[in-house]
């Protein structure tokens, strides 16, 4: 597997504030935006690369960016995004959100319709319906055999073993743990305690081209979600649910949630 | 030494069968379980226990803060504590702690600063303010704190009630958490610039030690797990505020402990076993769900924690489960026997520890009326008035109501 670069972002006018975005590939520019757990240059990025110029932001206060305390609020956090594209030139691009990165592509795509060009929501959380609650999977996180059982079909599959993969080293593993346990916490500050901060007020104005993808199995987010992402985004073109797949589809059905994410990215520049 | 009468007030009818058919004793026990008939014997027999405790010479009652569980049922100590804010007053030397109010739950937190001053005055001056963090499942589970605002939302809301007790005129406060175009507490603490604080903690953690230090507050480790499970933290304790430069007074710290007092050691068991076991087995039986969420201790505290095997109070936990009656004394956990034994195991326990305040749990899980009376009686008579001596000689009291540091208690009353 190649190796992403790391490229450090500086906020014209917050100069306490600093990003960190992995780049990797050549081609139309797309966004991915990690989940709860953090961000881990997975099999499903490596294979993007091969067509996109990938950008994978570390979400603030993960990956050793700096003043998430800063970014007090969700407002702040979805200015911070666009301060961040605009670093990159990145004008309008499509951007693919996982769980809790989709929530926040979503909102993204809500908040300036035109920085979003074209939408994947992989899991994505965000919405909130009362019958159908998602799971709180932050009281899973002391017991990694029920986070791992809630987040794919098979947690001994290769696709889980990505996921728990930790370095040998006593003291880097010690690091990843530890960041595995902030970027939880960083990212729960805008999902605690209900991942609802007001997206369905909002989700009215995305004009982007969104494309739907999740595990019919999913423990974490319910698979009705899906459809009430598709009901709410009125350009939501496909809702895509793979039945051996939980909450990590890009992993547990790797070439089909690679594929399906190609196909639906060229359905519309082939329009253009 | 000081003595300090705690009582967490736990709901002592839970169904026999509590710890394997529920998940959690916190956050998800169904209120079902819960009696208000019975709860309403509860709430007035604890409430004699304070009143007795008091008229036994103890030198203070302690009230604290849980939510949505059935060990600790005073989702708002403040209200326990204006029930026998009168029998304080009344009373030779009792002090009124508050052990406390988690400052990140109120909003506005000036809440605090009034409900404090309110007991403090009517007191005339014998309160301690006890402010804790509060744990991860009271704080991030039941109300709903983001973890990783928490502590900034804790220590804002403790600037904010500082300053409102001790400023004269009214001010503006525009914080992160809390934005107020006009503070102005009313009324003001009798003791100034303000009573006496306290920080209670479960962490043992430098950032809290500091905190301490910096701002002369005394710390009491608050751990179910007993004098030995204690002892490392109280030492780093120590070393931290000899590193800092600061006193080595045993009354900067607090600590408490599970004691039961019988005739005999013999007794002691007969008597207490069940009820320490129901303590231990249900009052503690908190899922791991809800044990700590992400984010509730800083990146600090989470790697010290991985490296320490005898770190947190789920530590404590493994290492209590499965031990018999003697073997919890032996290995610390609970202090009991006879009055002799119970000095005994005591003296040492304070004097290795260094503290001058023990938080005295005598009321325990399950535990009748009849007998938590008899073991407030049993440690009143025989065993504090032996021990109240230990530092007085050597030290003197600190964070501690002015009017009442130097008075000397009288025996005990019958």
């Amino acid at each position: 597997m190649s190796k992403p670069i790391e490229k450090e972002l500086s906020i014209p006018g917050r100069p306490n504030v600093t990003g960190k975005v992995l780049i990797a590939g050549e081609g139309e520019p797309l966004v991915f935006l990690h989940g709860a757990g953090g961000l881990v240059w997975d099999p499903y990025l490596e294979k993007l690369s091969e067509h996109y110029k990938v950008y994978a932001p570390y979400h603030p206060g993960t990956g050793g960016t700096i003043g998430s305390e800063e970014i007090r609020d969700w407002w702040d956090l979805v200015l911070y995004y666009y301060d961040l594209f605009d670093e990159l030139k990145l004008d309008t691009v499509n951007v693919i959100g996982h769980s809790f990165g989709g929530m926040v592509a979503a909102e993204l795509a809500a908040t300036d319709p035109k920085r979003v060009n074209q939408l994947v929501l992989l899991s994505a959380t965000g919405l909130w319906m009362e019958d159908v609650p998602s799971t709180d999977v932050f009281t899973l996180t002391n017991t990694p055999d029920a986070l791992f059982a809630a987040m794919f079909v098979d947690p001994e599959s290769s696709a889980a073993q990505v996921m728990k993969e930790l370095p040998e080293d006593p003291d880097e593993q010690l690091k990843a743990l530890v960041e595995n346990r902030m970027s939880l916490a960083e990212t729960s500050k805008y999902m605690w305690p209900i991942p609802d901060k007001g997206l369905s007020r909002r989700i009215h104005r995305i004009q982007a081209e969104t494309c739907i993808i999740w595990g019919e199995k999913d423990g974490l987010i319910p698979v009705d979600y899906a459809y009430e992402f598709k009901r709410l985004i009125k350009n939501a073109k496909q809702v895509n649910v793979f039945e051996n797949a939980s909450h990590f589809p890009q992993l547990e059905e790797l070439d089909k949630t690679v594929k399906t994410t190609r196909d639906f990215l060229a359905s519309k520049s082939a329009v253009k | 030494m000081k003595f300090i009468y705690q009582n967490l007030m736990p709901y002592r009818e839970l169904p026999k069968d509590f710890n394997e058919k529920y998940e959690s004793v916190f956050i998800s026990v169904p209120n079902s379980l819960y009696d208000p008939e019975k709860g309403h014997e509860m709430y007035n027999d604890y409430i004699d226990q304070y009143e007795r405790a008091i008229d036994l010479g103890f030198d203070a009652v302690s009230v604290n803060e849980h939510h949505s569980n059935a060990y600790g049922l005073m989702p708002s100590p403040n209200i326990i504590a204006g029930t026998i804010a009168r029998k304080v007053r009344e009373s030779d030397n009792a002090a009124l702690v508050i052990m406390g109010n988690s400052l990140a739950l109120y909003n506005p937190p000036i809440r605090v600063a009034e409900e404090m001053a309110m007991l403090d005055v009517i007191t005339g001056g014998r309160l301690i303010a006890g402010f804790p963090v509060g744990t991860s499942m009271d704080t991030n589970y039941a109300y709903g704190v983001a973890p990783s605002e928490l502590r900034p939302r804790y220590y804002e809301a403790h600037d904010l009630i500082k300053k409102a007790w001790n400023e004269r005129e009214p001010f503006s406060f525009n914080g992160k958490f809390n934005q107020l175009r006009y503070v102005n507490v009313w009324p003001r603490p009798v003791q100034q610039p303000n009573p006496p604080v306290w920080i209670p903690g479960g962490g043992a953690s430098v950032e809290t030690w500091d905190f301490c230090a910096k701002n002369d507050y005394q710390y009491s480790y608050l751990s179910f797990y007993g004098h030995a499970f204690a002892q490392d933290k109280l030492d780093n304790f120590w070393k931290r505020r000899e590193e800092l430069g600061m006193d080595q007074n045993p009354y900067r710290a607090g600590f408490v402990q599970i004691i039961c007092v019988s005739e005999t050691d013999e007794k002691a068991q007969q008597e207490y076993e069940e009820h320490i076991n129901y303590f231990f087995e249900n009052s503690l039986h908190v899922s791991p769900k809800y044990a700590e969420a992400p984010g509730y201790r800083t990146a600090k505290s989470v790697a010290r924690g991985m490296q320490s095997q005898y770190g947190s109070e789920s530590a404590g936990s493994q290492l209590r489960k499965g031990l018999n009656w003697q073997q919890l004394i032996e290995k610390g956990f609970i202090i009991a026997g006879s009055p002799s034994s119970v000095r005994e195991q005591l003296e040492a326990a304070v004097r290795k520890l260094r503290v001058g305040n023990l938080l005295v749990m005598l009321n325990h899980g399950s535990m009748p009326q009849e007998l938590a009376m008899k073991n407030i009686e049993l440690f009143s008579k025989e065993v504090m008035p032996q021990l109240r001596h230990i530092w007085d000689d050597e030290w003197d009291v600190k964070n501690w109501p002015e009017k009442l540091k130097n008075k000397k208690t009288e025996p005990a009353k019958n």
